[in-house]
């Protein structure tokens, strides 16, 4: 399984992002984008999750012998990103809860406190996210990427919120992800370039 | 893959659910909807009360409080989730198709909510003849806010991905619901009077087709409007 | 394309010559039953603009490209023109034929509909900045205005049946023309229609000059 991005580009009313980008990002191997801000890194990862369509090029998920869309592998792909933002006036239970049952997934108490215990937020699973730092936001939107054990996992600038222990976490989870199926990184980070970085794409 | 048979019907039931408790614990919706009509009624009750109308005038006042209400508050169920900033992970989590349903329920328990509040209270004080035909009443009541609800979903859908703007709403809905509106508040004043089924029947076959085929063709165009 | 031009304008000249020399005058109406051969086409028009607009519509949604948006704004900018003057020539002749100018009889009622579908999908493709957004928005919603229309249609004779009959131009109650009225109805009909063609013919010229331009200066 593997997604294939076949020369891309990406503009907004007439005001270009990126041209010409192709890329192949299998399993084994921890894949990092970077460039400057507004080089369009966000952009991409909005295009690979099928929230937005490339202005030419194509995106495909190739899943055994199936050829889907970004919109179609939805169950596949898990996405972390500072315009992901769960339920404010919901508990982190309660959310978890929520997006359980929208990716189909029967309602498991169980497996909800598990997830928040990995993010090490078990002791605020009656809060609501509102009251929440930003840091610890952050941290649910990891549990929630991670719900549905997503085959394709992409994460933006994961770590901007996070304290050593967080980053930690972060990096964690990447690796284990990498063993296990897809993970695209984008950072801008020198650092995380550095230590992550198998396979990189620069933009801008 | 996902395949369209995935457990969508709890998927949707969570969704609305979900909705609910929002709503519970901001209770901004449903309460800028029992305001506004509360208001329009103690205004028209207090302009109207020395003089005895007719049926059809009683339908056309329940009608235009009902609309009015309902415009003030169903564009909220997409308009928040853009302003919360929520959109987007309902997007990337389910397919269009249980968004809409979803949000389509919701908006009929507003209005139904609505409704059983408004109705008596517009009986209680503007009077209108007939109690004795409340069934049929009120089966052109839930109809017809059926219908207000099935069209509205996705025209709000449309206002909150144009900028938002919530007074684009009526502007879009009311020539699209005007046929729904004109046959509604006749179906209604027939009911007040006393009339049976037979002699409303037409109207009430009128507003379930408009129903069935609105909520059909905006399930078919919704895709479009959610997703890029 | 000028040879049909100048046959058009011939046409027309004939037409109006028709419409006031030719066709008799009908039942008691006199002189202003004269307005039925520009009335009647006008809204016949905004409404085939409309039909052609939502297939554009439909089109685009489909395929994707931006072109089929714009020949739906064209014609539903030529459309919302021709349902102005139908609905203006319509309330002129309701004034001086019933005494008042708008009285909510079905045929203004239904061309008043189609003015305010014409209104609000203007309104809220002005409301939407992003080019390709605003062309599915305003796409998705011309097609869903278009389902209600023929509710509409079936709801009038129910609605005013008892209220207002229309013996003059309604068509329910049988057609009351007599032949040379109708070849000049006919004529006009076709004669409108030809108009209207050769308006968005002459704005496709213009929209693919345009675009050409545009072309030009973004590769230049």
């Amino acid at each position: 399984m593997r997604l294939e991005i076949e020369d891309i580009s990406k503009s907004y009313n007439k005001k270009r992002v990126f041209t010409n980008i192709s890329w192949q990002l299998g399993k084994g191997a921890i894949h990092v984008v970077t460039g400057p801000n507004g080089s369009g890194k966000s952009t991409l990862l909005r295009l690979l999750s099928g929230l937005e369509k490339p202005t030419s090029g194509r995106i495909l998920y190739l899943i055994g012998d199936i050829i889907a869309a970004p919109q179609d592998a939805r169950q596949m792909i898990g996405l972390v990103s500072a315009e992901i933002n769960l339920y404010a006036h919901l508990t982190p239970a309660e959310n978890l809860n929520l997006f359980s049952r929208l990716r189909g997934f029967k309602r498991s108490q169980k497996k909800i406190e598990t997830m928040l215990q990995q993010v090490q937020l078990q002791n605020e699973m009656e809060r609501p996210v509102a009251t929440f730092s930003s840091g610890m936001k952050q941290r649910l939107k990891l549990a929630y990427a991670l719900l549905h054990q997503p085959y394709f996992l992409f994460l933006d600038e994961p770590t901007s919120n996070l304290d050593q222990e967080g980053k930690e976490l972060v990096a964690g989870i990447i690796e284990d992800q990498a063993a296990r199926g897809v993970v695209l990184l984008a950072t801008n980070e020198a650092g995380e370039v550095q230590r992550f970085g198998q396979q990189i794409l620069r933009l801008g | 893959m996902v395949s369209k048979s995935y457990g969508w019907v709890d998927a949707v039931l969570a969704l609305i659910k979900k909705d609910l408790i929002d709503e519970c614990r901001t209770r901004f919706a449903f309460t800028s909807i029992i305001l506004f009509a509360m208001t329009t009624l103690v205004m028209v009750s207090f302009s109207t009360g020395a003089f005895v109308l007719d049926s059809g005038l009683h339908a056309a006042f329940l009608w235009i409080i009902i609309f009015f209400s309902s415009m003030t508050a169903l564009a909220r169920s997409f308009i928040k989730e853009e302003e919360q900033g929520t959109a987007r992970i309902l997007k990337i989590s389910t397919t269009p198709e249980v968004v809409f349903i979803a949000k389509l329920m919701f908006n009929l328990v507003m209005l139904l909510g609505l409704l059983v509040v408004l109705y008596p209270l517009y009986l209680v004080l503007m009077n209108p003849p007939a109690a004795n035909n409340n069934l049929l009443v009120m089966l052109f009541l839930i109809l017809g806010s059926s219908c207000l609800a099935g069209t509205t979903t996705i025209l709000a859908a449309i206002v909150s991905q144009a900028g938002a703007k919530h007074t684009l709403l009526p502007i879009i809905a009311f020539p699209v619901l005007l046929p729904v509106l004109l046959t509604a508040i006749r179906g209604t004043g027939l009911a007040l009077v006393g009339n049976f089924l037979n002699v409303v029947l037409p109207d009430l076959i009128f507003l379930f087709s408009f129903l069935v085929i609105i909520v059909t063709a905006s399930l078919l165009l919704f895709p479009f409007v959610w997703e890029d | 394309m000028n040879l049909c031009k100048y046959l058009l304008g011939i046409w027309m000249i004939l037409v109006l010559l028709g419409a006031f020399l030719y066709a008799p005058t009908a039942l008691g109406l006199g002189h202003l039953s004269r307005i039925i051969y520009f009335h009647v086409p006008l809204a016949w028009v905004g409404v085939l603009a409309y039909f052609i607009a939502m297939l554009n519509s439909i089109s685009y949604l489909k395929r994707g490209s931006l072109l089929n948006d714009q020949i739906a704004v064209v014609n539903a900018e030529i459309g919302l023109i021709f349902t102005l003057l139908a609905t203006v020539t319509g309330a002129v002749f309701a004034r001086y034929t019933w005494g008042v100018f708008w009285n909510w009889d079905p045929r203004q009622t239904s061309i008043f509909v189609l003015l305010l579908i014409y209104g609000a999908y203007f309104i809220l493709r002005s409301a939407v900045e992003d080019e390709e957004k605003r062309a599915r928005m305003a796409s998705v919603f011309s097609i869903i205005a278009f389902i209600s229309v023929p509710f509409l249609v079936f709801i009038i004779p129910r609605v005013y049946a008892t209220l207002h009959p229309d013996p003059i131009i309604s068509f329910e109650s049988g057609f009351q023309m007599d032949s040379k009225m109708f070849q000049v109805f006919l004529a006009s009909l076709i004669g409108f229609t030809g108009i209207y063609g050769w308006i968005a013919s002459l704005y496709y010229r213009y929209l693919v000059i345009r675009t050409r331009i545009e072309g030009d200066l973004n590769n230049g």
